[in-house]
């Protein structure tokens, strides 16, 4: 500790929205968590696994927003996806035979293992949650959340408790899955506004993350730059990120996962193999789409899909020990730099997607493995927020700067052209979900107990950034719109007949069997 | 193959017609507006009021607030009883917004919004540090914990 240079605080932020549709066999937007489960985070447990078998000594920071954690828990998805991976082994298999003896043979034998890897880690951990469990009570990983339903916070405000309901139904529910209350919290998409940090204390939050200029254009100059963390004025402390650290890891073009060895992406066997042999392994709707195996490398910049050249799992994983090595050396060369310009060890707060690593970035696991396991030859020392405010507990006190680590670093990404047309529904329900819970406090039947908390999980779900977002990015625009229709139109329809006193548990019901997102959601966060 | 692919995607737009079939309310039969912040410089408003067109939007900068008037910085005629709007702001400036109605040269107020205050979207020029010392003792988080549990029960 006393030769440290400084420390790294790696944050980690896993989230997807909540997509579970058990009305269809098959359904195309659930890939999207089959996918973050195969390629991200059951590989990411593999990781911890070995960490932890051999004994090195580290401890991040995992983000686990609610919907993802709801969706790990959930039987049906659980059920779904060991059904897509029996699936996806056959092809594999016979992707085998098709592919013996060419330059694809590795590759294929690299998704063989993965598979295997796959059924080791299910048997251990169902669901895999239990995972998280047990690395966050072994405090190697520091368990935290974000709001329920991923909401972005700036520009909900003015609506009534919708962001204190939020963070409430939250962080109660990750305590009811991992038995304890987190101390940090994920404010989503890092949306900042003045005035959360109050809600956060009132829940015991110690600390939350912020984008760079949350700290760098707070109403006083930051004298640590954002190489130490900033306190509210009430005393919760904001870790703002590093714009060095995320560039070289988050950009396609200058950053490591655009390295000409590691795996293209966007060519995939299920748009290359010839349609009748490859439709089995499609969805039912027999669209030609993504299997997850590739077997191509990047080739070059601006190289032409049917020009990449084959994938090398040996080439790309050398790869990965060159960039992390590169990472942490200039992580050094920037504390060295710092330590001659403040008084104190400087924390660098890197901060990014679970899902770039594995997912987006094939080799990211491996690469994120390299830098925990090679952190200490550089004399950095990884450390989470709450062990660094018991070495640092002085810091400067200001009033934060609003903004997101959104496109143009505030919020229009989820205020623009393609997407406000979804505000005034989103007040009209927190006022028309407030009207109903204080009405119905005191009731005890159980019928309209059960309407308001299905009142609630619509509200939340409408409430999700991700729409907001998808809207405005474009692709699968059409999902997303319906979906914000779909929670605006079953929630304004069991108010109203709430209204007219018409009691139709039913409706509540059948909408509960598509979406049972928080068993135990409690609506009277809404009636106080 | 294709064929009969397409017409299983046909089916499955068709159940979902049905579930969303009525379209999301176009009116709320409600007076407000509701001001937000994009960014330092773009505000954003949107309204709904139950009476007919057109309506007159003002909006105020409460940055000074301690000035005899406030300042209003521009209004502007519209001509739907609901809408969004964008307009230019200045960072770390204060602002109101009322919408209402011009009747023999008087304004009369229908709906006021919320108060918004724009991000800074600069470094400060404020050296002026404070430091806060945190004292974080274990049995005082678990009283005030248990507080909660309390008060957030199921």
């Amino acid at each position: 500790m006393k030769d440290d240079l400084g420390f790294l605080n790696l944050v980690l932020h896993a989230h997807l929205p909540y997509v579970r549709h058990p009305e269809f066999d098959d359904f195309l937007e659930e890939d999207w968590f089959y996918e973050a489960l195969w390629e991200t985070y059951i590989p990411f447990i593999d990781m911890l696994e070995r960490l932890c078998y051999e004994d090195v000594d580290f401890s991040i920071t995992l983000s686990l927003s609610p919907t993802l954690c709801s969706m790990m828990e959930d039987e049906l998805l659980t059920e779904r996806f060991l059904r897509k991976m029996e699936n996806l082994k056959g092809l594999i298999f016979k992707e085998k035979e098709r592919l013996k003896n060419t330059a694809f043979e590795k590759s294929v034998g690299m998704y063989e293992k993965r598979m295997k890897k796959i059924e080791e880690i299910i048997s251990r951990y169902n669901p895999v949650t239990k995972a998280f469990k047990r690395f966050f009570e072994e405090k190697k990983l520091n368990l935290i959340t974000t709001s329920a339903t991923h909401i972005f916070m700036p520009h909900l405000r003015y609506a009534g408790k919708a962001n204190e309901a939020q963070i409430k139904i939250g962080i109660e529910y990750l305590k009811t899955v991992f038995g304890r209350r987190p101390k940090g919290f994920w404010l989503p998409e890092c949306g900042y506004y003045r005035g959360v940090e109050d809600i956060l204390e009132k829940e015991g939050v110690e600390y939350f993350f912020g984008e760079t200029h949350c700290i760098m254009y707070a109403d006083h100059y930051p004298k640590r730059g954002v190489y130490a963390p900033m306190f509210t004025e009430n005393g919760v402390a904001c870790f703002a990120r590093d714009t060095e650290s995320s560039r070289q890891v988050w950009s396609a073009r200058e950053g490591y996962p655009g390295d000409f060895d590691y795996r293209e992406f966007y060519r995939d066997v299920g748009f290359d193999a010839p349609y009748d042999y490859i439709r089995p392994y499609l969805h039912k709707d027999g669209v030609r789409g993504n299997t997850g195996l590739k077997y191509y490398r990047i080739t070059g910049s601006n190289v032409d899909l049917g020009k990449k050249e084959p994938y090398d799992p040996e080439a790309a994983r050398k790869k990965t020990i060159i960039h992390a090595e590169d990472f942490l050396f200039n992580r050094q060369k920037q504390m060295k730099y710092l330590n001659t310009i403040y008084n104190r060890k400087p924390i660098i707060n890197a901060f990014y997607d679970m899902e770039l690593f594995g997912h987006w970035w094939w080799e990211g696991i491996d690469f994120l493995e390299e830098v925990i396991r090679k952190i200490e030859r550089f004399n950095i020392k990884l450390i989470t927020p709450d062990e660094y405010l018991d070495v640092y507990p002085e810091n400067q006190v200001s009033r934060l700067n609003e903004s997101s680590w959104g496109w143009k670093g505030y919020g229009e990404t989820w205020l623009n052209g393609t997407n406000d047309w979804i505000y005034r529904h989103l007040y009209e329900m927190e006022d028309r979900m407030e009207e109903m819970a204080k009405k119905y406090k005191d009731t005890k039947d159980k019928r309209i107990l059960f309407i308001l908390s299905q009142m609630a999980r619509e509200l939340l779900l409408a409430q999700s950034s991700d729409w907001l977002f998808i809207m405005h990015e474009g692709s699968c625009r059409q999902y997303a719109e319906r979906r914000e229709k779909l929670h605006i139109n079953r929630f304004n329809h069991m108010y109203e007949n709430l209204k007219k006193n018409f009691i139709d548990v039913e409706f509540a019901e059948e909408s509960y069997k598509k979406d049972n997102i928080f068993p135990a959601l409690n609506w009277k966060v809404y009636a106080c | 193959m294709e064929e009969e692919a397409k017409r299983v995607k046909f089916y499955k737009a068709q159940v979902w017609g049905q579930i969303e079939e009525k379209s999301i309310p176009s009116r709320y039969m409600k007076n407000r507006i509701i001001l937000l912040s994009v960014d330092p410089y773009h505000l954003f408003t949107s309204w709904e009021v139950m009476e007919k067109p057109p309506f007159i939007i003002r909006v105020f900068d409460f940055t000074r607030r301690f000035f005899p008037q406030y300042n209003e910085v521009f209004s502007f005629k519209v001509e739907s009883d609901v809408g969004n709007w964008y307009m230019n702001g200045k960072p770390s400036a204060v602002y109101l917004a009322q919408i209402g109605k011009v009747k023999e040269g008087k304004f009369i107020l229908i709906a006021q919004s919320n108060i918004v205050q724009m991000p800074n979207g600069s470094v400060s020029t404020s050296r002026i540090c404070m430091e806060m010392r945190k004292i974080r003792i274990e049995e005082k988080k678990i009283l005030k914990e248990e507080k909660m549990e309390h008060a957030y029960e199921r």
